[in-house]
Formats: structure tokens, sequence, C-alpha cells
């Protein structure tokens, strides 16, 4: 108190939300002289308070550097005030002018605030009411004006509260060992996060692309397949047609493109383009052979083919990011085994399927497949290493690998039979084919659940590559409503790649802990 | 060896109390420590803290999306261990920095989704449609930040469950025997 008059400071921006000007309707009848530090946050507000009839007991500072000064404002201070609107935002809130207040050893009046209510409570240093209310401010300024002794021995107690729990040094040790664990645990990871990364897979991937043009040319090849599968769905949706010259340049184009994959995977694999070249006619061959017999079963059974053989394209593509990933730093021969392998069983897997329906379509798959496997065997004790080190993984693996196949098998199978029989008028058993369809519709429905189960549980246990899992659940979850709409042809198979990829992933690091 | 730190922030003052005074001054005793700030009054060292200068540069919408990228262009052309990020609009660039493979964290000052609902200009529909927007922009990034600091326990509460590496650090006051 000097001259009678009670001394009250306020620290921080002046703005609407701190009710500055609550504070100075209170003040107007009192004899009182209010410390003001800080900037105004508006130039509309700072007119507004400078006008009000209370601003002559004011002693205005502006922002306020100076450590000394402060001090000299606070020593001369009888009580401090917090005053904040109740918002969402300053609820949860631990405002810095109250422990500065604290720390300077003044009695505090404060927005009832339950955070703030504990502080004040345990160390008895300070009072809330609501600024919101003026009658209550001037409730408290008297009660302070006539209390004025007690008030500054409670003041006191705040630097004590300041030295025992609220000060900077003991947070700070905490932020140093923070920045020290965080470091030395990231540091450990640095190798594994480095090179799987989902960031630096795409970027190594663009770096990739453009160095090598063999594989611009497989991903090309892949791209435009995918392209002309679709272009071939909307085709079918629009004109409900499925003969005609554009159908069937479309389907050729696909098919050449799809099966040029395999060829260049293979030559890369195996240096043996002659053989590449040898596959992708012989595919095409198979492809005019089917056109030359056009009839609606023929094409049926085409369209499943191509909608398979997109699914399995993007897989290869999945399968090849995964394998490039790995460079030289890991065991080669191991990861490629791990994935031709799958490779293996998810061709075999179509061909079971097509096998039940069309001879004819089974036997030219059957020729790639052991062309296939006649020239991985030419390669030295490559098959031996292959199935060997398939059943020498470790658990994870083991049951990635299992999941991989049902996963495939049973998504892939169930659509599979569910599109063929629902396009062919005939009786298994008795029951018609198309309420068999139906039936196997709803199997395929909850397999697809299934899978996206299975995909959020690998969220919540795995911490990399986020991005990609949300994109994979996004894609699910859109495939699965789209259901025989046109977009469960472009999001289905991006789905399944994703999951492929995902599997390939993760296998691929299952070798880098090894 | 030392681990080397880079403070950044773009919409804080040079001397802000809680990353330079207090934060920067810790850090400085066991770590060599840079601090970059926007606000175009260049180089200067204080209390063995680099303080570098991005410029001031942009106003409002383009200062959000332009100036990140300018930042983070200036800041990886030394290279640090690990990346303090203070401001919300600067988990912009973490992919870029973990691409570069390096450390990030970011600080929270405060409890951003709730202020920006409760910021005086624009209508109460917009403000709700962009702080849902960020909410969704944080979960996205957060997980992949290696490490959150947080003003008090309560985002440390919200902020735990996108990442397990939280941690609050209050604004306490600095003490004389200190």
């Amino acid at each position: 108190m000097i001259k009678g008059k009670l001394q009250i400071v306020y620290v921080g921006i002046i703005s609407e939300v701190r009710l500055i000007h609550k504070v100075l309707d209170a003040a107007k009848d009192l004899n009182v002289e209010i410390h003001i530090c800080g900037n105004f946050d508006s130039k509309k507000y700072e007119d507004k308070i400078k006008k009000h009839p209370s601003w002559t007991k004011v002693k205005y500072y502006g922002y306020v550097d100076n450590i000394e000064k402060i001090k000299d404002i606070f020593n001369k201070a009888d009580l401090s005030l917090v005053p904040l609107k109740p918002i969402e935002n300053y609820k949860t809130s631990l405002p810095v002018k109250l422990f500065e207040y604290m720390h300077y050893g003044k009695y505090v009046i404060a927005q009832d605030f339950v955070i703030i209510k504990k502080i004040l409570k345990k160390y008895n240093c300070g009072m809330l009411i609501d600024f919101q209310n003026t009658n209550q401010i001037i409730d408290a300024f008297n009660f302070v004006a006539n209390n004025i002794n007690e008030i500054k021995e409670k003041g006191l107690n705040g630097i004590n509260a300041v030295n025992a729990e609220y000060n900077w040094k003991y947070e700070s040790t905490r932020l140093v060992n923070f920045y020290k664990d965080t470091y030395n645990s990231k540091k450990k990871l640095s190798i594994v996060k480095k090179n799987f990364s989902f960031f630096y897979l795409v970027i190594n991937f663009f770096l990739k692309f453009l160095k090598n043009t063999n594989l611009r040319n497989i991903y090309l090849a892949g791209g435009l397949s995918f392209l002309f599968v679709l272009i071939r769905d909307f085709y079918i949706i629009n004109y409900t047609s499925q003969s005609g010259l554009f159908f069937s340049v479309i389907y050729i184009l696909t098919i050449s493109c799809g099966f040029g994959i395999n060829g260049i995977t293979l030559s890369k694999n195996l240096a043996m383009p002659k053989n590449v070249l040898f596959i992708s006619l012989l595919s095409i061959l198979g492809l005019l052979v089917v056109y030359l017999f056009n009839n609606n079963i023929f094409m049926n059974s085409l369209i499943l083919f191509f909608y398979l053989s997109s699914i399995a394209i993007l897989w290869i593509i999945g399968a090849m990011i995964s394998r490039n990933i790995m460079d030289s730093n890991y065991n080669y021969l191991i990861a490629r085994s791990r994935e031709t392998i799958t490779t293996i069983i998810f061709i075999l897997s179509l061909i079971i399927g097509f096998e039940f329906f069309f001879g004819f379509l089974a036997s030219v798959f059957f020729g790639t497949f052991f062309l296939f496997v006649y020239m991985l065997s030419k390669q030295k004790n490559y098959l031996k290493t292959l199935i060997n080190n398939f059943f020498k993984r470790t658990d994870s693996g083991r049951f990635l690998s299992k999941n991989i196949l049902f996963a495939n098998l049973a998504v892939i199978g169930i659509n599979l039979w569910a599109l063929s029989i629902s396009n062919v008028n005939i009786s298994y058993y008795g029951i018609s084919s198309v309420t068999l369809a139906r039936i196997s519709t709803y199997i395929f429905q909850i397999v697809t659940l299934g899978t996206l189960y299975f995909s959020l549980k690998i969220y919540l246990y795995n911490n990399y590559l986020g991005f990609y899992k949300i994109l994979f659940i996004i894609f699910g979850i859109i495939s699965y409503i789209s259901y025989e709409s046109i977009y469960h042809f472009l999001f289905f198979p991006l789905t399944l790649a994703l999951l492929h990829y995902y599997f390939i992933y993760l296998i691929s690091q299952d070798i880098s802990v090894d | 060896m030392i681990i080397r730190i880079a403070q950044v922030t773009i919409s804080h003052s040079r001397y802000d109390k809680r990353i330079f005074i207090k934060q920067c001054s810790s850090l400085s005793k066991l770590f060599s420590v840079s601090l970059y700030v926007s606000d175009g009054n260049g180089y200067e060292k204080r209390n063995n803290v680099h303080i570098f200068d991005i410029g001031k540069k942009y106003r409002r919408l383009a200062r959000f999306f332009i100036l990140p990228f300018l930042t983070l262009k200036i800041i990886l052309k030394e290279n640090y261990d690990i990346y303090h990020l203070h401001d919300p609009e600067l988990l912009l660039i973490v992919p870029f920095l973990k691409i570069k493979g390096k450390i990030i964290i970011f600080d929270s000052h405060e409890d951003i989704p709730l202020q920006m609902i409760s910021k005086p200009y624009l209508n109460q529909p917009t403000l709700k449609i962009i702080s849902c927007l960020y909410k969704i922009f944080q979960s996205l990034i957060l997980p992949y930040v290696d490490g959150v600091i947080t003003a008090t326990p309560f985002i440390k509460n919200k902020l735990s469950k996108l990442n397990s590496n939280t941690i609050d650090i209050k604004n306490y006051p600095i003490t004389n025997n200190d």
C-alpha cells in the first residue's frame, strides 16, 4: 500500500479474453493503483481501454524485458491478478503468470479454474473469483485492503511453492533427459527405419525408376495393363457388350502388358530374354485362339482372368518394390525365394480356380507355370534353396506367409466362384447357380471384412508405415462399400495389392532383424 | 560426440520465454543448439545459442503454407541430429525431414485444436471445420514424429494417444538459484 492505495499488478497480453476491462470497471470507485506490463493484442481494444474512466488509475509500462524493472514493480505491489475468460482453451491451461507472481511472493486473485484451484489451495497463497462479475472483483479488492498484513504473509507461501515444485530447474533436467532418451532410442532404430520408412521407400522407388530403364519398362507395363483393365471394365458396363474389335484390341493389349511384366521380371532374375519373348508370344497366341472361339462363356472367363491378372500384376509390382529397397544390404537370395514361393502359390490358386471350369485356359496357365519352374530350376540349386528357405522361416515369418496364403485363397477363390457362376445358368446339386452366387457373395463380403479386421490389427500392433496402412484401410472400406459397382474394380485390386505389398514389406523387415 | 539440435519457429518471437530463455538456454549447457526464427533481425549468438534468421517474409496464408518449406530448405543446409519444431504449421515439413532420417521433436505450446475454436476472428462453423481438419492432419503426422513435448499434462494425455513418446514440460518460472 502506497498512500493508502492498494497496489495491483498484472503482467501479460492485454486483450478482451483477459478481461482487463472488467478489472477497470471494478476499480472505478476504489482507491487502487493498477500496474500493467505487456502489449495490447489489438488496436481496437487499446482504444477502448485507454478511454476507460479508470485509466487514470493505471500505470502502464508497456512491454518490459528488464528483470530489474519487473522486480521493482513487484516490490511495490500487494496483489496480482490472473483474469481469464472461461474459454475451453484456458480451462485446462497453466498460466505462466500465475507461477511468476508466486515466484515474487505475491498474493494471487485468479479466475476460478480447477487446475489453478488445486495449486492455490495446496499452498494457500491466493483466492478464486469469477472475473466476469464486477461485484466479485470489488469484494475481493476490499477484502484484500482490509486484511493487508495477512494477505502479504500468505503471498510469501508462493515463494516456497515455486522453490519446491514449480520451478524450471526440475523441468529442464526432464527436458534434457527426454532429448537424450529420444536420441538414443532412435539411433538404435535408425538402421531399420532409414531403409524401411515409407518416405524413403517412395523416394528410392522414384530414383530407381529414373535410373533403371528395365524397371521403368516394368512399371510402365504394369500401369498400362491396369489402365486397360479399367477401360475394359468401363466398356462392359457402359455398352453391356463383350465382343467387337475395340474390345478384342484392349484384351490383347492387356494380356501382352501383363505377360510382358512377368517376362521382364524373369529376364531380370535369370537373364534369359529369349524365353520372355516366348512366354509373351505364347500368351498372345492363346488369347487369339480364345478369340476365334468367341462365345460368352469364354469371354466371361476372360473377364475373370484379366480381373485377377490385374491383381497379380499389382502384387508383383509390390514384390519388386520390396526387393528394390533391400539392395545389397541383406540376404538377397532368401528374400527373393520367399517372394517367389508366395508368387508361385498365388498363381497356383488362380490355376485351381480356372481348372474348375475351363480346362483349356488352365492348360495354358499350366504351360506357362511349368516353364516358369523350369527356368527357375536352371539356376544352380535355386529351386532347392527356395524350398529349403521357405520352411526355415522364423515364427513370425511363417505366421505371415500363412496369412498371405489364406487372404489370397479365400478372397480370390470365393470372388472368382461368385462371379463365374452368376453368369452361367446351370444348377449344382439341385441349387441354382444364382442362389449359390448370392451365398458366396455373402461369404466374400465376410472375408473382405475379415481382411479389413486383420489389417486393423496390424495397424494397431505395428508402428511403421502408417500412411500405407491408412491408405489400405481406406481402400478396403471403399471397395467394401462399392461392391458391385464400377469403383470396386479400381479399389479392390488396389487394396489387395497394398496388402501384399505390406506383407512383403514385413517379411523383408523380418530378414533385416535376423 | 555432441548432439546438434536445431530449434525451429516461425511464429514465435526471437527471445520467446519458452523457446529461448527456458529450453534453448537449458539445452545449450549440454548440446550444441541453434535457433531458427523468422523476424528479419539477422544472425546473433547469445547464451551460447546460435540464432539464425529465416527472414520476415509473407503474411497470413502464405506464411502458413509457403514459409515452412522455405524454412525446410534453410534448416537442411546444416546437418543437425535433432529438429525441434515449435509451430503446428511446421508439421507440414515432417515428411521431408523424415526422408533425410532426422530425429524430430514437436512442441505443442497449446492445445491447438481448442485454441483454434477460441480465435476471435472468423465465424464459429468455419473455425470448427478448420479445427477438425487440423485434428485429422495432426493424427496423420504426429505418429511419425519421434518425440512430442506439451505444455500441460492435459495436452499430454490427448497427444500420447497419437505418439507414445510424449512428455509434458511445464512453463514454470526460472528461479534465482538455478
